[in-house]
């Protein structure tokens, strides 16, 4: 401290400061962190909700940007703004001027209420980071900003003072220790260990040895801790000082302490033997240095400072230097531009060249970017840059982008002129973005001039020009102040009238509207262009204007005068205009422009097909219909007539819609009396027939369905064939759906005609349904969990699980309600699984249950609980759900009224879901804009008055598409499990495994992160069925051993149980086909206890063949084990060695119930020899009795579809044998069974009854136990 | 809604491609329907990617099976564009 005080006598202010240090301790000094406000409330979106009710659609956007401007969303701003700085000054160490400017003024804005870190970085800013500033010009900064902090009260602490000595330090900027001192001093602050450096670097930069020694026996008497940086600034004050060899003296000064003398120490030596001049001296170190790793900055550090004076002799060597390194860092990429700045451009040019050949091609690409950017950045001269970056094998013109990107057009044209005269190519709209930034300099001049060079441009074409004088030009031009006049005449001088008039006129469109640019056109001889080009003008003027007349008369202006086709702007002049009338409710103005229009307005039928005519009125639609035009390809028969097919059909799915069963049967019978040939109106049909069966009327359903079907059989056939057609499968699922619930006693008859008309092919729609029909609660516990398994295998999730569920609620087994659920997850959604528990608990009467697997769940389960209560029907129960959840969470509240208006709304009770307002009201939540509408829209309906202000859609992406009814059905479809590939997530329903693969290839190419996980999470998407095992059958036959270890290693997705036991039996398969043998034992003998998860009759017989050693060890582990896990033995053995199986079934009888109806029925099949089979029946016949059926059925179907008739009908004389009829076989087998037999000319061995699936089967004379699946 | 199947997302251009080089590029591979590149108005700047349409299902394999795509010395990112539209998938009237 002594020495201290004794140097502080020389500064008075220091003499204070040493008074009050002495009682303080620096070390023990606890800063008082300064809290600003960092917290900034978060935005409130829902500001932004358009609560007017009849706001024209064209509302949304003023309001919006004055909500932009608003504090709330400049916060917002600022948080992206200020993180966009951090980003910059973090990865690239480096900032913009631009960019901190921007950020300033943010700042400032908000008074400096920001949090300290974002003052700091603001502050940093102004120091080396930024490049493109003289250090003299930063330091201004630097002031300034320390000014502005004083000024708006930003609480300084000891940090901020630190920050702001170095970066005076950065930019040589000179500072009184003192005064700083005194500043913190009045603050209550105390400097720390950093300050001190920052002083002693300060005085050492002077060359002011005495003042920097003082200051560092001051740290040494403190205790303070002294770190390499103090000697290096140590080694330059003695440079400074002119004393180089107290400087060399400080590097043994370090080594004894024990520091390491380390390049930046070198670094500072270096430098300072070169600011004396002392080149030998300088290649004396270096030569020491050469066992000490410098950093490439270092090295160019040197480099700059040899040049500057003028000494290049050791350069070569320095390049060397920086090639061996094989790297370079940011900051040495930074130090680029520095030299480029003091016009050093072959330097740089060496050390870039130099290095690229050295390093990665990321740092490649890193250099070679920044490197480009400096160029532009420095204005270095043009051929000189063309020269170094072809030498570096760059793109040139990448030089003017970087120059638009700084704001420099000048500087990037002429650079795209220099490479245009070198032949290489520079397609026209390289200068757009001259165009643009001349056009914010007010620079009229070099615009045309780069309009011109646009034009001169080779490959330019009509369509590019006209988008260029619309897009770019012509709006710089008015920014300007220009009018049309005097547009149109620097057109002419640039040599562009005819296609400028085009262009001017749309511009005026998108600017100011149909009627101006009607007039503009109405003189006009205009340029042609593409359709494209007015397109999305003319739809954005149409949606803000609302000018149907005007767009009508422009599009054929757009029709007569440049030779367009205008059937989309017709349609998008209907489109609007429907859209515009539905949202208020009022057609008046539609009525009048169709009187007024009607005749000159024309549609493809595509584009009518395509119109949403929900809600619009009948005369309406009548009359747009008849502006339908024949296409000629699609629609042969007569256009214009006043109920042309198509339109017919649109009235009929309108009158469906409605549920008006009489109208559209009205609509329906005149379009097939009238239109004989046409036949796409299937889904109408289909639709016809669920509202008859809405209605109870299955008999008229099934005729319909028939008559359709009698007249268009080849079409239809072709339709219901095609297996991507959803929206077919969809509406027969729907009938099926309706039929259960209407009318039960009728859906075999439904179903039947729905296949065998060709609705639907295969017999999947129908088997699923035999399943429902089961009535669950008479069967027993296994047999449930058999026939689940069989559907989940079967139809993955297309079936209703709800029944399942229902089946052990009602009978209150939890052990079996979870055994389902377990069952269930892989396949269905974990939202449809809660969301059914709540329901079922709720309709079987425990509602506590219900509620806390409700509130505990934090999904929404609102909307589907809701959805569910609708479907079942128990408007009831979900009343008494909404009562129950009065305190959930707003947003599901809201949900759950929306819920009960639905409910009360599909039971056409309106008044009850008008009172549901009030229920909103009670409880102070707001409905939303979609419920209100839903509810004007069932009022409407209803025919009663809608008692509030309908409020009108906002054009916003998300609630466009909002349909209350398919809402439900939409969000089924999305999988709610955590995906690391959401992206991919329709990729894997399609299940295509191609694709799959390729995705996969993908990320294995990429060294994607999660490329692990991807194959776990696909099986676990598309659960267990078919498709996963494609997958790793797939993956067997491309021998990928480590994927599918990465599907049986990994944790993160828990696949199926099934699918995991396949996949080992699968990894095993695949090492035996890659004769893996060592490491078949090894895998084997590591997993004893489940070692039958490994085994199957295939494996073991190659495993018999391959090594017999193994295959006894494997016999003996299986053996010991568990009897119910020895099944796959037992089932080699009854293919392989019939002896042992019968030896094994004597001595463990329990080992038979290891394999499952399905996998005995499918051994059969392994070796086609009927003594097989006949031995499974032996088996079966003796052990399980009930799968007898079965497996008869599925051995007979299995022949049947090999077209081994003689041998299915010796199995169907055995199945007699066994008082099993034949004849009660599964529907779809038996079909196949009759067809077969029928193509083949030959007698079925019993009278065929098809057809007449009435009369009860029971009569049969089967006296067996089997359970029929029916 | 087929046509989105043959559609595929391009990334990673240089600012030298506009829709025209993109489309001379692709048609190599087989015919282009529809190859853009959307521009910034406010800047001038064309858009780092683009999207290519094919006429047909072979063209459009034909592209994403090549592993390298290289268009003025840059290796381009070629994916199939993932588009969810299920706007009408159950809708009454889709004209499939």
């Amino acid at each position: 401290m002594a020495a201290l005080v004794k140097f502080c006598r020389t500064v008075p202010v220091f003499r204070q400061i040493a008074r009050v240090n002495r009682g303080l301790s620096y070390l023990a000094t606890t800063t008082k962190k300064t809290v600003l406000s960092n917290t900034i409330p978060k935005h409130n979106l829902q500001v932004i909700r358009n609560v007017v009710g009849n706001a024209a659609v064209t509302e949304s956007e003023p309001r919006y940007q004055e909500s932009y401007k608003s504090t709330e969303k400049s916060e917002l701003y600022w948080e992206k703004v200020s993180h966009d700085l951090d980003v910059l000054t973090n990865g690239y160490e480096r900032v913009l001027k631009s960019q901190y400017d921007k950020v300033l003024a943010e700042a400032e804005k908000m008074e400096f209420k920001i949090s300290k870190d974002k003052c700091l970085l603001l502050l940093r800013c102004t120091g080396d980071l930024m490049l493109e500033l003289e250090p003299s010009a930063r330091a201004e900064l630097t002031d300034s900003l320390w000014a502005k902090f004083k000024q708006y009260g930003v609480e300084l602490d000891h940090v901020f003072y630190n920050v702001l000595l170095t970066i005076y330090l950065q930019n040589g900027r000179k500072f009184s220790t003192a005064e700083i001192l005194g500043e913190m001093q009045e603050k209550g602050l105390q400097p720390n260990r950093v300050t001190y450096q920052r002083f002693i670097a300060g005085y050492c930069q002077e060359g002011n040895i005495e003042a920097a020694t003082q200051i560092l026996d001051h740290m040494k008497n403190e205790n303070i801790p002294i770190s390499a940086g103090v000697f290096h600034s140590f080694i330059t004050g003695h440079t400074r000082a002119k004393d180089p060899e107290s400087a060399k003296n400080v590097l043994n000064i370090m080594r004894e302490v024990g520091l390491e003398v380390s390049g930046a120490a070198y670094e500072a030596l270096l430098c300072g033997l070169i600011e004396l001049k002392d080149f030998d001296g300088v290649r004396e170190v270096l030569k020491e240095a050469q066992g000490v790793s410098m950093s490439p900055n270092q090295v160019i550090s040197l480099l700059i400072l040899l040049t500057k004076n003028g000494y290049t002799d050791l350069n070569e060597e320095l390049y060397e230097m920086l090639g061996r390194m094989g790297f370079m860092n940011q900051t040495a990429i930074n130090q680029l531009n520095e030299i480029l700045a003091l016009g050093y451009d072959d330097v740089a040019h060496q050390i870039v060249y130099r290095t690229l050949n050295s390093v990665n091609p990321r740092q490649q690409h890193y250099i070679s970017r920044d490197f480009l950017l400096f160029l532009a950045a420095n204005n270095r001269p043009v051929d000189k840059v063309y020269e170094m970056v072809n030498d570096l094998k760059e793109d040139v013109r990448d030089v003017a982008k970087n120059a638009f990107i700084l704001d420099n057009p000048d500087y990037a044209c002429n650079i795209l002129q220099k490479c245009a005269d070198e032949g290489i190519p520079v397609p026209p709209h390289c200068y757009l973005p001259a165009l643009v930034q001349y056009g914010n300099q007010n620079n009229k001049e070099k615009l045309i001039e780069t309009m011109k060079k646009i034009k001169k441009s080779p490959s330019l074409d009509n369509t590019d020009l006209i988008n260029i004088l619309v897009t770019f030009f012509t709006p710089a031009l008015t920014s300007l102040g220009e009018n049309t006049e005097s547009i149109e005449k620097i057109s002419a001088e640039i040599g562009l009238s005819k296609e400028m008039g085009t262009a001017i006129g749309l511009h005026i469109l998108a600017t100011s509207g149909f009627a101006d640019a009607l007039q503009y056109f109405s003189d006009k001889a205009l340029h042609p262009i593409q359709l494209s080009s007015v397109q999305d003008i003319f739809v954005n003027k149409l949606q803000a204007e609302h000018d149907w007349e005007n767009a009508l008369k422009f599009s054929k202006i757009c029709r007569d005068q440049l030779g367009l086709q205008t059937f989309n702007f017709n349609r998008s002049i209907i489109r609007d205009l429907i859209h515009f009338c539905n949202v208020r409710s009022d057609w008046a103005k539609a009525e009048e422009f169709l009187d007024n229009n009607e005749t000159q307005l024309r549609l493809l039928p595509n584009g009518f097909r395509t119109l949403a005519l929900d809600n619009v009125p009948t005369s309406i639609v009548q009359r747009i219909s008849k502006m339908v035009v024949a296409d000629g390809l699609r629609d042969k028969s007569s256009p214009n007539s006043e109920d042309g097919e198509e339109m017919l059909r649109k009235m009929c799915d309108m009158a469906l819609k409605s549920n008006d069963l009489d109208k559209a049967l009205e609509y329906y019978n005149q379009l097939e009396d009238k239109y004989p040939e046409y036949a796409f109106y299937y889904l109408t049909a289909l639709n016809m027939a669920a509202l008859y069966i809405g209605n109870g009327r299955a008999q008229e359903a099934i005729d319909l369905l028939k008559n359709y079907a009698s007249r268009h059989s080849s079409y239809l056939k072709q339709r219901g064939f095609d297996t991507t057609n959803n929206n077919l499968a969809y509406r027969c699922r729907f009938i099926k759906n309706e039929a259960s619930r209407k009318c039960p006693e009728s859906v075999d008859e439904i179903l039947k005609t729905l296949t065998s008309c060709g609705f639907i092919n295969e017999n999947r729609l129908y088997d699923a349904h035999k399943y429902d029909m089961v009535d669950l609660d008479t069967q027993s516990d296994e047999g449930v969990f058999e026939l689940l398994e069989e559907m989940i295998t079967k139809y993955s999730n297309n079936f209703d699980i709800h029944h399942f569920i229902a089946r052990f609620v009602k009978s209150e087994q939890p052990d079996q309600l979870q055994r389902v659920i377990d069952m269930a997850i892989p396949v269905f959604t974990e939202d449809a699984i809660l969301s059914n528990l709540v329901v079922n608990f709720m309709i079987h009467g425990h509602p506590k249950k219900a509620l806390k697997i409700f509130e505990s769940s934090n999904r929404q389960l609102a909307p589907q609980v809701c959805d569910l209560f609708i479907f079942y029907d128990k408007l009831n129960v979900l009343e008494q759900f909404a009562e129950l959840t009065k305190d959930s969470d707003k947003k599901q509240r809201d949900e759950i009224l929306f819920g009960l208006i639905r409910g009360h709304a599909k039971v056409k009770s309106v008044k009850k879901a008008l009172d549901v307002l009030v229920q909103y009201e009670e409880e102070n939540t707001v409905p939303k804009d979609k419920t209100l509408r839903y509810l004007a829209k069932v009022c409407e309906t209803a025919g009663i008055d809608v008692p509030f202000e309908v409020p009108a859609i906002v054009n916003t992406p998300e609630n466009v598409n909002v349909r209350n009814e398919t809402r439900a059905d939409n969000r089924r479809k999305v999988t709610q499990i955590d995906l690391k590939f959401p992206e991919l997530l329709e990729l894997f329903k399609d299940g295509d495994v191609e694709k799959i693969m390729e995705a996969k290839a993908k990320l294995d190419a990429e060294q994607h992160e999660n490329a692990a996980v991807f194959l776990p999470e696909v099986l676990k998407v598309i659960g267990k069925n078919d498709k996963a095992h494609k997958i790793l059958t797939y993956l067997r036959n491309n021998q990928k051993v480590e994927d599918l270890l990465s599907i049986l290693n990994n944790t993160s997705y828990p696949v199926s149980q099934s699918v995991k036991t396949t996949a080992k039996k699968v990894y095993i398969g695949t090492l035996q086909d890659m004769s893996e043998n060592a490491k078949i034992e090894e895998v084997l003998d590591n997993n004893k206890d489940d070692i039958h998860d490994y085994l199957s009759v295939n494996i073991l017989k190659k495993l018999k063949e391959d090594n017999p050693d193994l295959f006894s060890r494997v016999e003996s582990i299986v053996l010991s084990n568990d009897p119910s896990k020895m099944n796959s033995l037992l089932a080699y053995y009854i293919v392989y060695d019939y002896d042992k199986a019968k030896e094994l079934l004597q001595k463990q009888p329990e080992s038979v119930a290891g394999i499952k109806k399905k996998s005995m029925a499918s051994l059969a099949r392994i070796e086609k020899k009927e003594e097989i089979f006949d031995r499974i029946v032996d088996i079966t016949r003796q052990f399980n009795k009930t799968s007898l059926f079965y497996i008869y059925s599925h051995y007979i179907d299995v022949l049947v579809k090999a077209g081994e008739l003689d041998a299915a009908l010796n199995v169907i004389k055995k199945m007699e044998g066994d008082k099993l009829s034949p004849q009660d076989m599964h529907e779809g087998m038996l079909n196949r069974l009759e067809v077969a037999f029928k193509e083949n000319n030959r007698l079925l061995p019993w009278q065929s009854n098809a057809g007449d699936t009435s009369s009860d089967s029971s009569d049969s004379d089967s006296d067996s136990d089997v359970k029929k699946p029916k | 809604m087929s046509s989105n199947r043959l559609r595929i997302m391009v990334s990673n251009l240089p600012w030298t491609v506009s829709s025209k080089q993109l489309r001379t590029y692709f048609s190599q591979f087989g015919r282009v329907r529809v190859a853009t590149v959307p521009f910034d108005k406010k800047t001038g700047f064309p858009q780092p990617y683009g999207f290519v349409q094919f006429q047909n299902e072979i063209d459009h394999m034909a592209v994403l099976s090549q592993e390298n795509h290289i268009l003025e010395n840059r290796k381009l990112i070629v994916k199939r564009s993932i588009e969810y539209n299920n706007r009408n998938s159950v809708s009454q009237d889709g004209d499939m």
